[in-house]
């Protein structure tokens, strides 16, 4: 009988240090896992809806007030394109810098990232798929209330695809 | 034929059945939902203090991982840290940065910093050490541990690095000279320099005014300081320009970066103190060799230029201020 009061009173005391010690430090009020994986979620849904051909991409693209967006880093940016895309590099992403670039938050944002085009390793790396850049870009959007993001769909031969490029090192 | 043909189709159609993904089989969200939720448990244990992650840091073969924009980095990032853009994450890049997938990889990011805004703007949605982490994992790296807190640059233990820094202390010149100086305006001091005949700068007692050496009228480098610059091939130089008592007590220093100005990138002046920081490049010669410059120097207008071995004895009417550059 003792021995179970005591090793129960022990078990309390090891759960309430392990409290006291998980309650030392505060978490960080500006970095929320949790809110995150939520609106993972919700924009898995709505992301299935807005993934869109190429046919369609480049038509949308053309229309007025109609902004696409390139999250790569700068300097592959400035490399290579889409023609007519606005840069802001994905780790860039603030409130400010945001509406900066899109002007609303229901102007149609077009994305696209390196996962989408083969046959340019140097400006298009590729990334392993579940950490294609497009996947945070348009989760983080939906955070910031751009709710009428579209994302390019298919892999495209940068060599073959009808969308045009621009860049220093595009001919 | 035509079932051969089927099969790998069909195996690749099974492989994305989780998501609507068919048409690029490189982007694929069930498997980042799966993913985000495997890193939750996991990263809860792996989230660390100011204190754990210093002692971390000093670990050898530790990596400190900052996957900001490289002009963020640029501008401020904790010391020792190596850059590499989250935009720019991929299997080759990953492994060129941390050698081994059981590395220990410490990150942080913007919102880890509160006062910091240049450098650190706070993203109010998803901060970026989350991205980081999840891709981390992703590509099976199995240590990583994310600093927790919310802390102000000015107060954390953390040392940083980054040209928005004080370049800290200056030069140490052969013999480590303390120059003298003899000010009644705490904003300026006089120093007299002696131009050497090998180029380092070796300080002349104050009280003979007119006595000063190197450009007549001119300022001159009261201390010099290279280092290099880790993030790119280039030298950051800092040094505090003087008035000297021959140009009179109030010298304006204008920095004009003329000579192969490519090299002298100027990055910052505080021309009350007289302190700048600049940025020097290697020089190419014409079969592709690259050496950095050797001296500085700076003439009685002021203008900064760089050469590689010593300029011949100076024409009359052209006088200038000849410092050597030490690079360590």
């Amino acid at each position: 009988m003792k021995t179970t009061c005591l090793s129960l009173a022990a078990a309390g005391i090891a759960l309430i240090a392990a409290g006291v010690a998980l309650g030392e430090e505060p978490p960080n009020p500006k970095i929320d896992f949790k809110g995150f994986r939520a609106a993972a979620a919700d924009v898995e849904k709505l992301r299935a809806e807005r993934r869109i051909p190429e046919d369609e991409f480049i038509r949308l693209a053309a229309e007025p007030g109609v902004i696409v967006l390139d999250a790569r880093t700068l300097d592959k940016y400035e490399q290579i394109h889409v023609k007519g895309a606005k840069h802001l590099a994905f780790t860039d992403f603030t409130e400010e810098a945001l509406a900066k670039v899109i002007a609303a938050k229901d102007t149609k944002v077009l994305i696209y990232c390196n996962n989408n085009f083969s046959g340019d390793r140097a400006n298009l790396a590729d990334k392993r798929p579940p950490a294609s850049l497009n996947i945070h870009t348009f989760t983080d959007l939906h955070t910031y209330g751009y709710t009428n993001v579209y994302e390019l769909a298919p892999r495209l031969d940068v060599k073959t695809t009808k969308i045009p490029f621009e860049g220093k090192s595009v001919k | 034929m035509k079932a051969i043909l089927a099969l790998p189709f069909a195996v690749m159609v099974l492989g994305l059945a989780s998501g609507q993904e068919a048409a690029n089989p490189n982007v694929r969200f069930g498997e980042f939902a799966d993913q985000t939720a495997e890193v939750q448990k996991l990263r809860a244990e792996r989230l660390v203090s100011e204190d754990e992650f210093l002692k971390l840091a000093a670990e050898p073969g530790t990596v400190i991982l900052d996957a900001r924009s490289k002009d963020k980095y640029e501008l401020l990032h904790v010391k020792g840290a190596t850059h590499l853009a989250y935009t720019d994450f991929t299997a080759e890049a990953l492994a060129k940065v941390i050698p081994d997938k059981g590395t220990r990889v410490l990150i942080y990011c913007n919102n880890n910093f509160k006062d910091a805004a240049q450098a650190f703007p706070t993203k109010t949605k998803v901060a970026l050490n989350i991205p980081t982490f999840i891709t981390l994992h992703s590509y099976g790296y199995t240590n990583i541990h994310e600093l927790q807190p919310l802390l102000e640059v000015k107060t954390a233990k953390l040392s940083f690095e980054g040209t928005s820094v004080d370049p800290g202390p200056l030069i140490e010149q052969p013999g480590k000279h303390r120059w003298p100086t003899d000010t009644k305006d705490p904003q300026l001091s006089f120093v007299n320099v002696v131009r050497a005949d090998d180029g380092t700068i070796s300080p002349q007692l104050p009280g003979k005014p007119g006595e000063f050496l190197a450009a007549a009228g001119a300022p001159a480098f009261e201390s010099l300081s290279v280092r290099k610059n880790p993030s790119g091939n280039s030298w950051m130089v800092s040094g505090k320009i003087v008035s000297t008592n021959a140009g009179g007590p109030v010298q304006q220093v204008k920095i004009y970066t003329g000579g192969d100005s490519r090299l002298v990138q100027l990055l910052a002046m505080s021309d009350h103190k007289g302190e700048i920081l600049f940025a020097l490049s290697p020089m190419r010669s014409a079969d592709g060799k690259e050496s950095l410059p050797e001296y500085l120097y700076l003439d009685k207008h002021s203008h900064l230029s760089v050469s590689g071995p010593p300029q011949p004895a100076e024409t009359p009417g052209w006088d200038f201020g000849r410092y050597k550059l030490i690079y360590k």
